[in-house]
């Protein structure tokens, strides 16, 4: 199930709600797991075993990965469980996820014949994978005690509102959330707020960023121009954002309803300085998964320059590899993995010393470079996208169709860029420096306002009216 | 800040509760006036529809066709767009003097349908006279926005005259229709399209019968077409492309039927089951009391009907037809005193083929009226035998 969908919207949630404030303390972890594995098996219903068993490996590898349960030389004992959940969740991952990419490469090179695995992926199963890897580690490492009842790692793992898009929340994050947090019109009103905003991004900015990606990356060459690929990857740019960004808020909002908080996962990333800076500011809980979990068990920085050097590069290519199963996004991730080392090594000293004008269009060139290899799966299309990019694939400068989709947009336009900038929270501040009752109203009836729009545009996408009567 | 944290709750609440109350309170609706379309009706729980996912998609739908409010909710979106200087809107321009005006794109199948139309006049022997009539998207082209990516429609007409047979009259009323309404001052009423719908006015219609009555060297009885009335079929109007583009802010039209004070006439459904009995003479009145004003002519469109009327002559005429024709059929019937119309849309294998129909009706010109968006995409006329 969707946030950004009418049944998510104005049944699931008012049902999921209404049953969680009316039952008891005790039972309100059961009542959002129940919701959870519903909300789960919306899209696929026979997943939810997969997940299933998954918290079940989790919670069993889970208690005997505490150190502490064991005398001094069975430590080893806790190794194995530990080393039990990870073969399990990657073992898990890789063959949902990668196998059939692993048959069409050796098909390609090798033409082997294999035939393509019928696996779909189980929606959700790089997050939750993660989740729970990084709990039994974290067990491991002495940093969490091992969660006893099965109902609340199960709650955690299934945790609707993060379950399928993020952000990827660490155990310790909620360890006492679980069974010591206290739901308040505070943090209530304080999450219906992220909420909004996030299923306004998604749903008015996204979408409508994504309309235009789409129908600009479908044209076919002789209607294009260089102006246009360049929008249409602009606009790639604010729709993974608006998107990915935006379900994160919705994440965060939906789970501070229910008196949990998470930490963020996007600091405004587009107005980054370089792109060390981006990394900071994007998917936050996926990069720090990585460094926490990768990166500074392979060394860090705490070793030979070469060994550094690997160890980035091993960081970014499976940074990449997690984003989906094409080659594509490894390039991404390796593309991201040399422009970090050439910043850290070559031009990143002299980069701060520019006029920071020239660091914000430094970065958004390579950001927005970035999502022109992230874009396209196709590797005929990338290459194509890029050479019309760089004027080297014939194409005018601009044309007439162009013009259009520029004077259609513009306004648009404007909107994402202010949106992508804290300059409304700026404002906010202004605001309520002068008038705490302006901001609060100004607040509240933005709120209001957004839900209503966020509803039409919702419905919008299936708004389909005839000409002639369709029988 | 308590207090603020309260509404804020109250509206949230009040919003994703209120939608689900009242849209289970509120009775399900079969048909969409405005969409023109089925609504989608409460899915059927079952097992295999929940394991294989049918059930889950099919409520999705049925929420949002259902959603209470959804046509308003849908007109807010499109002036919000229109706010952030969006002149396109599912398939539709605004275009000044408040026209909505559809896009046009060529496509391959007007070149088939060409093909279909040559094959069938090999078939006929009587006079066939072809009208193929300009939407607004050409006639009004100069009301359309900046940055517009239409095709030419008139690069079309051009390339079907080239193409159809030498045996067919072909006519293109472009500049009679452009003329009627660069005549007009006050063009209030929409002279010759309508601006919230895909068809032509009354108006335009009656142009268009004059150059068509000119093609084919017919006389018709001035006094008759200078005295109808047009008070009596009057009523306000927003259509189809309204209907793709509701704008809050959307001038509505006039719609308009010629009434023949003294005239007799009558239509006659070949197939019973497409009479909708509430035809008087040419016109279904109780359209008039719905969104569709358009199908007050002859109620819609059907296979086939015929229509009689006291015409002192014994032509009888054969139309194949779109839509479009419906508004010219009723000054057509103040000159022929039988003329048989047949929609391709609906005539698939019936008894005869058109062109028996031909002969054993006795038909003594066939008139093919057509809009060019519809003949550029419809894929019909392979039953065009």
């Amino acid at each position: 199930m969707l946030f950004s969908s009418n049944v998510f919207l104005y049944l699931f949630l008012p049902l999921c709600m209404l049953t969680y404030f009316v039952v008891p303390r005790k039972l309100k972890n059961f009542v959002l797991l129940v919701f959870s594995l519903v909300f789960y098996a919306w899209g696929e219903p026979k997943y939810v075993l997969i997940m299933l068993a998954s918290i079940t490996v989790a919670y069993i590898t889970g208690i005997f990965a505490d150190k502490s349960r064991y005398k001094e030389k069975a430590v080893l004992k806790a190794r194995f469980a530990m080393i039990t959940a990870i073969v399990w969740n990657l073992g898990f991952l890789f063959f949902f996820k990668y196998t059939n990419l692993f048959i069409k490469t050796a098909n390609d090179i090798g033409g082997f014949g294999i035939k393509a695995l019928e696996i779909a992926l189980p929606i959700g199963i790089s997050f939750y994978s993660f989740q729970t890897l990084s709990y039994v580690i974290d067990v491991y490492k002495g940093e969490v005690r091992p969660q006893r009842n099965i109902l609340n790692l199960a709650t955690y793992v299934a945790l609707f509102p993060q379950l399928i898009a993020g952000p990827i929340v660490r155990y310790q994050t909620i360890e006492e959330q679980l069974t010591q947090r206290k739901e308040s019109f505070e943090l209530f009103s304080d999450g219906v707020r992220r909420f909004t905003f996030g299923l306004a991004k998604k749903v008015i900015l996204a979408n409508s960023a994504g309309a235009l990606f789409e129908e600009l990356s479908a044209m076919s060459n002789d209607k294009l121009s260089v102006t246009a690929a360049w929008l249409g990857i602009i606009a790639y740019t604010f729709q993974i954002f608006f998107d990915f960004s935006g379900y994160s808020d919705m994440a965060i909002g939906l789970g501070k309803m229910f008196g949990f908080e998470f930490l963020e996962n996007f600091d405004y990333p587009y107005i980054s300085k370089s792109v060390t800076e981006f990394w900071r500011r994007w998917h936050i809980s996926l990069s720090t998964w990585f460094r926490d979990y990768v990166y500074i068990p392979l060394g860090g920085n705490r070793c030979s320059k070469g060994r550094h050097i690997f160890n980035i590069m091993v960081v970014w290519s499976l940074t990449g590899f997690w984003h989906g199963a094409s080659w594509n996004f490894m390039g991404w991730g390796v593309y991201f993995g040399v422009l970090l080392l050439l910043e850290k090594f070559i031009w990143g000293k002299g980069l701060v010393k520019t006029p920071k004008a020239v660091q914000h269009i430094y970065a958004l060139f390579f950001i927005v470079l970035g999502w022109a290899l992230f874009a396209f799966d196709d590797t005929d299309k990338l290459i194509n996208n890029l050479k019309n990019m760089f004027g080297l694939g014939g194409l005018p400068l601009i044309n007439d169709m162009t013009v259009s989709k520029l004077l259609s947009f513009a306004v648009m336009f404007i909107v994402l860029v202010i949106a992508s900038t804290p300059l409304c929270r700026w404002a906010g501040v202004k605001i309520k420096a002068k008038s705490t009752v302006a901001f609060d109203a100004v607040q509240t009836l933005a709120i209001l306002a957004l839900l209503i729009l966020s509803a039409a545009y919702l419905v919008s996408s299936s708004y389909n009216p005839f000409l002639y009567f369709r029988f | 800040m308590r207090i603020k944290q309260q509404v804020i709750t109250f509206i949230f609440l009040a919003f994703i509760f209120g939608f689900a109350i009242v849209g289970l309170v509120m009775k399900d609706r079969e048909f969409s006036d405005m969409e023109n379309r089925t609504l989608a009706q409460s899915p059927e729980v079952s097992t295999e529809n929940i394991l294989n996912g049918d059930f889950q998609s099919q409520l999705e739908s049925y929420m949002s066709d259902q959603l209470p409010l959804r046509d308003k909710l849908y007109s807010m979106k499109v002036d919000i767009e229109r706010l952030m200087l969006r002149s396109y809107q599912n398939g539709v321009y605004f275009a000044d003097d408040g026209y909505l005006i559809q896009e046009y794109k060529e496509s391959p199948q007007t070149l088939r349908n060409v093909q279909y139309v040559n094959d069938f006049a090999k078939k006929v022997d009587v006079p066939m006279t072809f009208m193929l009539v300009p939407t607004a998207t050409a006639v009004h082209s100069d009301k359309l926005p900046a940055g517009c990516l239409n095709d030419d429609q008139m690069e079309t007409v051009k390339k079907v005259q080239s193409q159809l047979d030498e045996k067919i009259d072909f006519i293109c009323p472009y500049e009679q229709l452009k003329s009627a309404f660069n005549g007009v001052e006050n063009d209030d009423v929409s002279p010759v399209f309508y601006r919230t719908d895909h068809h032509w006015t009354a108006w335009g219609a009656e142009n268009g019968f004059y150059a068509l009555m000119k093609e084919l060297g017919k006389e018709y009885d001035s006094k008759i077409i200078g005295n109808l009335d047009y008070h009596t079929i009057n009523a306000e109007f927003y259509g189809t492309l309204y209907s793709k583009a509701p704008s809050a802010v959307q001038k509505a039209d006039r719609f308009m039927a010629p009434t023949h004070n003294g005239g007799v006439y009558s239509v006659e459904f070949a197939k019973e089951q497409e009479d909708p009995h509430t035809l008087v003479g040419m016109y279904d009145l109780t359209k008039l009391e719905t969104k569709d004003k358009y199908a007050t002519l002859f109620g819609g469109n059907y296979s086939r009907f015929t229509i009689h009327s006291d015409v002192g002559n014994d032509e009888h005429i054969l139309v194949i037809k779109d839509s479009y024709a419906n508004a010219m059929l009723p000054y057509l019937a103040t000159v022929y005193s039988t003329i048989d119309v047949v929609d391709m849309r609906y005539y698939h294998m019936e008894e005869k083929t058109v062109s028996e129909l031909v002969k054993s009706e006795g038909i003594s010109q066939v008139i093919l009226l057509y809009n060019v968006d519809f003949f550029n995409s419809d894929n019909n006329f392979l039953w065009l035998d």
